[in-house]
């Protein structure tokens, strides 16, 4: 094709020479000078130019026309050819599309969720920044209004700061009106938020930056599935009032679903602007008081280190100038908006697109066995197309065809497996991606399969072709000994190669197992859990504590009830308040090195409700309130680390916290609170009754089904207020099981995909071992004739199988133990080269192997001699 | 003299008398240019240029195929075999043609 032009040119002009030459040497002949013969014979000719030109673009359309032609009759051929051979087309076909499908979607996520930009204008231009205080080793910290604020006017590295506030399910307000009263996820946003970040709303608008001041009219975003699940996707929302804690809020705009930011796997409810936040609930505005993350747009052209060395100006004057506030918190952190967002689910995700190249690759050398099996059936046809005067080149053109279309079909049929693997994952997925997946195949996953589709159709043609042309070039016609070698690689590859996805499935399932066993330090069976929020806008800090306690009385009264105690966040469920505190009658630390721990806002018999022991002293009752003496509840950890002389130290000892001293009380066991594969870490709990935070999550402990008494609980907490917005009710086993979705839903991809692989293994064995054996089929015959033992035919069949399967075996492992070196960061208390999980993975593949190896080794060890040597 | 210059007498024609000259064997197109000019008692003079490109055009219609091969003079030439399709097609132009003459012959020699 490369050289058409030129031969076609070649092609032309030297037949026109030859005629020229002809009619000249005939002149000559005839008497005529050769100067004068030359240029009658052109005279004759008349335009040669012309003539030349017609004849070249004529050669031109009819070689283009053939060559189609050729193709087309190539295609019909491969096509017939497929169909001949039903087993071979649908086991190659099926391998190459679980192949392609699996990667395909695979890739299409990764891709989705690492690579593709955010949803923003100019997202690469997006960071998250945060301070740190390297003595405190709190490398990513929050932020004051007012510091943001320094940040902000301090530099000109950015062309946009903002902050915001959200905790997934800690923070709430009230929706009331339009329906009963509903509990929703806000983000408290400051006003240039949505400019900095750069997105539009979907409906009506954003908020000017005028419209987020104090003082003014309030005004909120939703977002889009708020809009549809409580508004019925009503266009006419825009410029309406709702009311939000017991005020009204015009609704400026809806936000498409896309847009999750500050949330990551969920969107919040609503935008809101911090500067609402109301004096009560947080005195917001001081320095000393840390509560906002912050999201930056760089200016055009400024990088990451010089946007963090111009902040990092900003926050160390800062430091200098407001000791009190931003003492040692020197440092700034900054990071790209997208890895900051996709960050955790970076690892495992890079797992499976591991997992999923290995089982392409396997299932690539698992066709490329079967082409070359075929191949060899096919010297014969090759030889006689060859003698029939078959073009070497055709023939290979005629192979390479062939696998393409095979390629192709396993590409097409891969799309729609990718398609289905797709929404499968989504569905199985969509709560734990961190952004908003698209179940639409993209072009570059169809353009990722075609390549796919082509290299193995280059590949598997080189295969045969060269065998083929070999053969024909020799006149060859035993079976080449480079065949069998090729197969045997191949052998040894899948089995190496699944060796590699069941060792990562054994290491997930082995890892998996481990977490769900942790014990979380409470009793997540038999309890329900309540979130609401005890609205300030109406109680307050001596009413909320008393309405409180009212609500639970009141479902402590449900039958089937045992116990009800609150907290402010439950263990496993993320979020935390960050207290500093020193103990009483220790040297004090350095001012403003104070330790920090993460505290939790308790109610009376929340210990005894969780289940969880107390190990010293007591929990809080309800005469711990407003006016008695404060006091505390500290964990194991925190003892462990902050006193001297441990649980036998505790009694009488207090804390400095604020203003005040604290009393502990009482030592808790340790909960896995940050997650079952944190280790428990110092906490402080503090009694909700004397410190009140408004948002509350209620656990029921329950004597039988607890979901059976949701209703009952709602009731009884709206017998005490009917207007109390009530969010999420959940079982603790719900909770705990949402703690292991993540590593649950990576074990069962890398099992399919190890299961997958540990077939398409098996299969290569069998078919290797099968093909030998009917190779040897006469061998075998003479030798049971001649009296051999079937046992001695048998093992001597099989070894060849178990020898490629140790081989295999053994490189498998070594490629396993590199390849698992990815998988730390998503393993829990396994490591890597967990001995056990090798030997078992190893053991079962030594069985399926042989039994792979039996299967066709058995027959040939039964085979009657007779028949099959009369079939030679 | 007739020349064959004149395209609207060449186009039809011409195909049809290349076909003919491919009858009896392959032939080089020099070859064919003189069998043409030999039946026609050079008659009707063919430019060589415009042959070469009629052998190439029904080449492309798949009428004819050409391979290289040695000359009688042991030069290298470019041989035209006509091909099945090429054979059907010379029987349906010759008898096109003279249902064609005999026409035109007819109206020509009325009275």
């Amino acid at each position: 094709m490369i050289h058409w032009r030129k031969s076609i040119d070649g092609d032309v002009e030297d037949e026109i020479a030859a005629h020229l030459a002809m009619v000249r040497d005939e002149l000559i002949a005839g008497g005529m000078s050769e100067a004068d013969a030359t240029r009658e014979a052109q005279r004759r000719f008349g335009d040669i130019h012309r003539a030349k030109a017609d004849m070249v673009a004529l050669d031109q359309s009819r070689e283009r026309r053939e060559w189609w032609a050729e193709l087309a009759q190539d295609v019909r051929y491969s096509l017939r050819l497929m169909r001949r051979s039903p087993v071979f087309t649908v086991v190659a076909v099926l391998t190459l599309a679980l192949g392609v499908g699996a990667s395909g979607a695979i890739f299409s996520i990764v891709r989705q969720m690492l690579i593709a930009p955010l949803e923003f204008h100019d997202a690469s231009q997006l960071v998250r920044v945060w301070p740190s205080d390297p003595h405190r080793d709190v490398a990513s910290g929050p932020i004051s209004v007012p510091d943001l604020d320094d940040w902000r006017t301090g530099q000109q590295a950015f062309a946009g700061l903002a902050g915001f506030w959200y905790e997934a399910g800690q923070i709430s307000v009230a929706l009331t009106g339009d329906g009963p009263p509903e509990s929703l996820d806000p983000a408290y946003v400051t006003p240039t938020f949505f400019q900095t970040l750069g997105v539009d709303a979907k409906l009506g608008r954003v908020p000017r930056v005028s419209e987020m001041q104090e003082g003014g009219e309030r005004v909120v975003v939703l977002n889009d599935g708020l809009w549809r699940r409580r508004f019925g996707a009503d266009p006419g929302i825009v410029g309406r009032a709702i009311q939000l804690n017991g005020k009204p809020h015009v609704v400026v705009g809806v936000m498409p679903p896309t847009m999750r930011f500050p949330g990551t796997t969920h969107a919040p409810d609503v935008w809101l602007s911090a500067l609402y936040q109301s004096q009560d609930e947080t005195p917001w505005k001081l320095r000393v008081v840390r509560w906002l993350g912050v999201v930056g747009r760089l200016r055009p052209g400024v990088r990451l280190d010089q946007a963090r060395t111009a902040l990092t100006v900003v926050q160390q004057r800062l430091a200098t100038e407001y000791p009190d506030a931003d003492h040692g918190w020197d440092g700034v952190t900054v990071r790209p908006l997208l890895s900051s967002i996709v960050g955790d689910v970076r690892p495992a995700l890079l797992v499976m697109l591991g997992a999923v190249g290995f089982v392409l690759l396997i299932a690539v050398i698992n066709v490329a066995g079967l082409l070359l099996a075929r191949a060899s059936g096919r010297t014969r046809e090759f030889a006689i197309r060859s003698a029939l005067g078959g073009e070497r080149p055709r023939l290979a053109r005629q192979v390479l065809t062939e696998s393409l279309v095979l390629a192709l079909f396993g590409a097409a049929a891969g799309l729609l497996v990718a398609r289905i693997t797709l929404h499968g994952f989504v569905v199985l997925a969509a709560s734990e991606l961190p952004r908003v997946p698209v179940e639409r195949l993209d072009w570059s996953v169809v353009a990722l399969a075609l390549t796919i589709a082509i290299i193995c159709g280059l590949l598997f043609s080189a295969i045969p072709a060269i065998r083929s042309t070999r053969l024909i070039g020799t006149r060859q016609v035993t079976v080449g000994a480079e065949g069998q070698r090729l197969r045997h690689a191949f052998v040894i590859a899948q089995v190496a190669i699944a060796v590699v996805l069941v060792c990562g499935a054994g290491l997930m399932v082995k890892s998996l197992g481990l977490l769900i066993s942790t014990d979380p330090g409470f009793r997540p069976d038999h309890a329900l859990a309540v979130r609401f929020s005890i609205p300030s806008y109406r109680y307050g800090d001596t009413t909320g504590p008393r309405y409180a306690n009212a609500v639970f009385d009141r479902v402590r009264a449900v039958p089937g009830v045992v116990a009800v105690g609150s907290t402010k966040v439950l263990p496993l469920d993320g979020g935390e308040e960050s207290w500093s505190f020193d103990v009483a009658g220790e040297p004090p630390p350095p001012k403003n090195e104070r330790p920090v721990v993460p505290t939790f806002h308790i109610s009376a018999d929340y210990f005894r409700t969780m289940d969880i022991p107390v190990i010293a002293g007591r929990e809080f009752t309800n005469r711990d309130t407003l006016g008695a003496p404060d006091v505390a509840v500290v964990n194991e950890a925190f003892v462990r680390k902050y006193i001297p002389g441990g649980i036998d130290a505790v009694p009488g000892r207090q804390l400095r916290i604020g203003g005040g001293g604290v009393t502990i009380v009482g030592v808790a066991r340790d909960t896995r609170q940050f997650g079952l594969d944190a280790a428990p870490r110092p906490s402080l709990y503090i009694a909700n009754a004397q410190n009140m935070r408004g948002t509350v999550t209620m656990v029921v402990r329950t004597r039988g089904d607890p979901a059976a008494i949701t209703a009952a609980v709602r009731e009884a907490i709206w017998a005490v207020d009917k207007d109390q917005a009530i969010g999420e009710v959940t079982t603790l086993d719900r909770v705990v099981e949402r703690a292991v979705t993540r590593p649950r839903l990576l074990a069962i991809l890398l099992n399919l995909f190890g299961g997958l692989g540990l077939l398409l293994g098996a299969l290569g064995i069998y078919g290797v071992v099968a093909y030998t054996v009917r190779q040897r089929q006469a061998e075998i015959g003479i030798r049971i004739a001649l009296g051999a033992d079937a046992r001695r035919v048998l093992t001597m069949v099989m070894a060849r199988g178990v020898l490629l399967t140790g081989i295999g075996m053994t490189l498998g492992l070594a490629a396993a133990l590199l390849a698992a070196r990815g998988m730390r960061a998503v393993l829990f208390e396994v490591t890597p080269t967990d001995p056990l999980t090798y030997a078992t993975v190893l053991a079962l593949l030594a069985i399926v192997a042989l039994i792979a190896t039996y299967i066709p080794a058995r027959t040939a060890a039964r085979a009657d001699p007779v028949a099959v040597l009369r079939a030679e | 003299m007739l020349r064959g210059t004149d395209l609207d007498l060449v186009q039809g024609t011409l195909d049809i008398l290349v076909l003919k000259a491919l009858v009896w064997g392959p032939r080089h197109g020099y070859a064919v240019a003189r069998w043409i000019g030999e039946r026609t008692d050079e008659e009707l003079r063919v430019e060589d240029g415009a042959l070469y490109t009629a052998l190439h055009r029904i080449e492309k219609r798949g009428w004819v195929r050409g391979q290289w091969g040695r000359s009688e003079n042991n030069r290298a030439a470019k041989y035209y075999a006509l091909t099945a399709a090429g054979r059907k097609q010379l029987a349906a132009r010759i008898s096109l043609w003279r249902r064609y003459a005999a026409a035109v012959s007819r109206v020509l020699e009325a009275v």
